[in-house]
This record gives structure tokens, sequence and C-alpha cells, in this order.
């Protein structure tokens, strides 16, 4: 068996490699050979780990001494979504990137998000998380800043600001963490923290969920967000709200709710789940743009997931996971997509549309598709995972789980309304007729994704097989 | 009698609100940078007091030198990584006001239109 170190080692060589020679092709070939290679890894790895988490040691060096890195069922399933994610991102980008500048840099900076990414899931050290949490932070600054126009720089530093002040609560917590433990290995500050005063450890999960927080865009601390996933290049939204968010909230609940599991987190985390969907939903009906009006919903989508997660039952966390496979390929395929849109009418709002259904017909329809699925629309996946997600909430019970039930119907509800304006407006009438489709790279990722959520119904039989032991990841530290 | 561990921990605490409370008030931009720079010292001085032994002598075992005397050498690890880091991100930050500036001539906050938060 190759060592799932590669994680970490392929994609950073990648990137070096590529800055050297600095050659387009080789740059291509290399982006999309080690999302590939790392692909086959994790499944070649998923059999063992769903059994039994495998630690791996990092230069002969132990655990209190040395950093602790371990694979687990949760783990190969989140590397497995980032690594196909990514490449079917880089396939698209080969066409749409085509005439800007600096690619090679590009596909670089978009091998470091997928080091942090691997980093990040494979980490048992709370350190360690910090710096692929900066490595993450730092590669998304510079992608979304990546088109240097007016709107793309402020989202940028905007971003950098919030991003900053995150570490700095983070970096916080770490120091407090390290305080009481005389450690970072996060299964020894999990014990010493039990034992600890509890306001020390309060104040250290507080700092902690609005330090990393920013980047899973929890909702008093995603402001960035909107600004941030429109003004992107396309293909950058997608990898953003795609996995970058997801992973982020993954780590971010994983590591509340065991290394600060001495707090009881989950009723802070209801209320701040259910407060992004509903901003989150409001604040994307009213919007003209396309691409901000997705990065809201991934707001609440987001919500949505949290909610899911810190019902704390493992019903919720199963169904959890479940809709973020979902939403992390829908939420792809339509910011792909809406990058075609802007490409074919140089315009991001959404009443330029009329009828580009009947240039692009491919690509509107697998829009739609996708974004029923987002909806919730039956007999696609989203509507399984949202189902899930509300059987659990109702098994459970209680005033905060039926009020989030309501909150993520009515939010459901306003989706439907938005997203179905948008395809109105995609399949009405107009006098240009000339076919004007995407490139088949891009059309061949985009229907890829659409595909996931489309018959995502189908892999529900032997994703339930799996779904345990990954679900039990975000609760358990192995 | 206040040792000079608390004394740090307090000014250390002190920086990393000024810096903040910089971010949060000012409108020019490079002097939000500079904000964030004053609370990156706060933390690195956190850091550093957290291995901090009043009297305590550098992490190398040597003749005559027991292990409890020595500063804890593990946050000045922490320290070093986070002054890379801290240093990484002012130099981008910085960058981006000088393309905001040269795209639209002013570095004020309330001027432009997609950094009111």
């Amino acid at each position: 068996m190759v060592s799932p170190m590669l994680f970490i080692i392929a994609p950073l060589a990648a990137a070096f490699v590529m800055i050297i020679f600095n050659n387009r092709g080789l740059a291509i070939a290399l982006s999309l050979l080690t999302p590939l290679g790392l692909a086959l890894l994790g499944l070649s790895w998923l059999p063992l780990t769903l059994v039994q988490a495998q630690p791996i040691l990092v230069a002969s060096i132990p655990a209190p001494l040395g950093i602790p890195l371990s694979l687990d069922a949760l783990g190969t399933g989140m590397a497995l979504l980032v690594a196909a994610s990514a490449l079917l991102v880089v396939l698209y980008s080969t066409v749409y990137m085509q005439h800007g500048h600096k690619q090679v840099s590009y596909y670089a900076v978009v091998m470091l998000l997928l080091t942090a990414s691997f980093g990040l899931v494979l980490t048992r050290d709370i350190f360690n998380l910090f710096v692929f949490f900066e490595i993450l932070c730092i590669s998304s600054y510079i992608l979304v800043s990546w088109e240097q126009d007016g709107a793309a720089l402020e989202a940028s530093f905007k971003y950098m600001v919030l991003g900053s002040i995150g570490s700095t609560f983070l970096l916080v917590a770490i120091a407090l963490a390290y305080r009481v433990a005389g450690s970072l290995d996060m299964a020894s500050v999990a014990t010493a923290f039990a034992a600890a005063p509890r306001g020390y450890v309060v104040l250290a999960s507080v700092m902690f969920l609005f330090g990393i927080g920013v980047e899973a865009a929890i909702f008093p601390v995603n402001t960035w967000l909107p600004d941030a996933h429109s003004s992107a290049p396309s293909s950058v939204s997608a990898l953003l709200s795609g996995f970058v968010i997801e992973l982020a909230l993954v780590i971010t609940f994983r590591v509340l709710s065991t290394v600060f599991a001495a707090v009881n987190m989950l009723p802070v985390l209801q209320v701040l789940a259910l407060a992004g969907v509903l901003v989150g939903e409001f604040s994307a009906f009213g919007q003209k743009d396309l691409k901000r009006m997705l990065a809201y919903s991934s707001i609440s989508q987001i919500g949505i997931m949290l909610f899911a997660f810190s019902l704390g039952t493992p019903t919720g966390a199963q169904a959890g996971l479940s809709h973020l496979l979902m939403h992390a390929g829908a939420k792809s395929a339509l910011f792909l997509i809406a990058g075609y849109f802007i490409v074919r009418t140089g315009s991001r709002l959404i009443e330029d549309y009329q009828g580009l259904g009947r240039r692009m017909p491919v690509s509107a329809a697998l829009f739609g598709l996708a974004a029923l699925s987002l909806v919730g629309a039956p007999p696609l996946f989203g509507f399984f995972t949202k189902f899930q997600i509300l059987s659990a909430a109702a098994d459970m019970g209680g005033v905060m789980a039926w009020f989030g039930i309501a909150v993520i119907l009515f939010g459901t509800v306003l989706e439907a309304i938005y997203l179905f304006r948008v395809i109105r407006v995609l399949f009405g009438s107009s006098e240009q007729t000339a076919r004007a489709e995407m490139e088949w790279p891009a059309l061949t990722a985009v229907a890829l994704f659409t595909a996931l959520v489309v018959f995502g119904a189908l892999l529900l039989p032997t994703l339930s097989s799996m779904i345990g032991p990954i679900a039990d990841g975000l609760s358990t530290l192995h | 009698m206040i040792s000079t561990a608390q004394i740090l921990y307090v000014t250390s605490f002190a920086l990393i609100l000024i810096g903040l409370y910089a971010v949060v008030t000012q409108r020019n931009l490079i002097r939000i940078v500079i904000g964030l720079n004053v609370s990156d010292v706060g933390i690195n001085l956190l850091l550093v007091t957290l291995g901090f032994i009043d009297g305590g002598k550098v992490p190398i075992f040597a003749p005559g030198q027991a292990a409890g005397l020595m500063v804890d050498p593990v946050p000045q690890a922490l320290v070093l990584t986070s002054i890379v880091i801290g240093f990484g991100v002012t130099a981008l930050m910085l960058t981006l006001v000088m393309r905001i500036y040269a795209h639209h001539g002013t570095i004020d906050a309330s001027r432009l239109r997609g950094l009111k938060w």
C-alpha cells in the first residue's frame, strides 16, 4: 500500500514542479494526474479505513513528540470528494481559463489548495491544523483575487481581513489548549480539557469556533462569502463552494465535538445553523446577480448541514454528510455552468440570460437538474438527503428540532422560488438561436457533477453501507 | 507581587485587542493591515509567554542544566511558524492594497463599494 502521506506530498510537489518548468501543458497534465492518482489512492485505502482508522507515523517519531496524522473513514471519504471535485474542476479550467494571465501559477495555487485540504483531514495536531488552515486561506485569497478587477480585489481584501482575524482567534484557542495540556496532540488536549476549569474550555471553544468558523462560513462570520465566491473566477467558485467550505465545516465540527467535548456546543451550533439558513435564503431571494445568488444559497446549505450535524445523533450526522456530497456536486455544477453563461452573454445579471436555453440547451438542462436537486425535488438525490435530515430531526424531537424542520422547509420554498425564476428566464423565448454550447471538456466536467446529483439516489444503498463508519469520524478521534 | 509572566500576559492581550480595535474602526486600508500586524505581535508574545519561566535557561541540554529550569521550546517553535505566516499574509495584503489603489485611486474603505461591512 502506498502511504497516505502522498495526499500532502504529491500536490505540494506538483505545485513546485509546475512553477519550475513554467509550461502550460505540463501544468495541466500534472494537475489532472495528481487528483486522479490521489482519488485512486483514496479508493485503495477506503476498505481498510472503513474497518479501522489508519494512523500514519511521520518521520518515525511517535505521537506525543511527533506530529500525529491519521486517515480515518471520514478522512478518506472527504479526500475522495476533494480529489474527484478538483479533477473535474481542473478539466473545466483547461478550457475556461484559456485566455487569462499566468495560467501555470493558477494550477499551482489550486494544487496548494489541495495540499491544505488533504492536510486538514489527516492532521491530529492542533498547531498543524492551524498551519494547513492558513495554507487553505492564503491559497483561497489568491484564487479569489485572480481576475484582478476592482470587485475581485476588494472581495479578496475583505476575505483576508476576516480570515486574519479568524486565525488570530484560532491561535488564541491553540495557546489556551497548550497552556492546559502542555501538548498539541488533539487526543491529549481533549483529555486535559475534560479536567480543566470550565470557563477556560468555554473561552477556548468559542475562540476556536469563530476562528476556524470564518473559513466554514458559519453564520455571523460569513460576510466575506457572497463577495468572494461571486467575484472569483467560476472554476474557483466551484472549488470554494464545492468542497472548501464543506471541508472546513466538517473539520470545525469534528474538533469541537472531540477536542472541546468538555463543553456541549450543540445548542449554540443549532441556533447559528438555523440563523445561517434564514439569512442565506432571504439574501439569495433578492439577488439579481446569478453567482451572488448561488453564493448566498451556499450559506444556507452550510446551515442545513451544520444543523444536521449538530443534532448530535448518528442519523443526523449521516444525513448531513449525504447532503454534503449532494451539495458538492450540485453547487459545483451550478457555478461551472454559470461561468459559461457569463462568458457567452458578458453579463452576470439573471435578466440578461433570457432565452439562453436555446443557445446552450444542454448546459441549461444540466443547470435545471442541478438546481432542482439543490431544492430537493424528487426523485433527485437532493430530495433523499433533505428528507433524511428532516426525518433525523423529527426522530430527535424537541422544540429546537421542530423549529429547525420548519425553518428548513420555509428555506426550501424560498430557494425553489428564486431558482425557478432563473430556470424560467433560461427557457424563455429569444430571437438569438445560434448554438453556443460549452467546449467538451467543460461539458464533461459539468455533466459528471450533474450525474452525481441526478443518479445519486442509486448510490444510496452503497452509501448506506459505508456512511456509518464515515459519520463516526465526526464525533470520534482516531 | 506581580510576576513578569503576568505583565506579559496582560500586554499580549492588550496588543491583540488594540490591533482588532484598529481593524474595526479604521477606514484606511494600510491602517487595517497595521492593526492586524499589531494583533499578530500580541499573539506571538502570548505564545512565547506560555513557555516562559522566570529566570529560565536556554533549552539546551548541557552539564549542569536541569530540565526544570529550561524555558519551554515548543511555543518558540510555534512562534517562528506564526511569524513566517504573518509575514506572508502581510505581504499579500499590502500587494492587494497596492492593486486596489491602482484600480480605484483610493485606499479609503468608505469610498470602496465592496468594502463596507
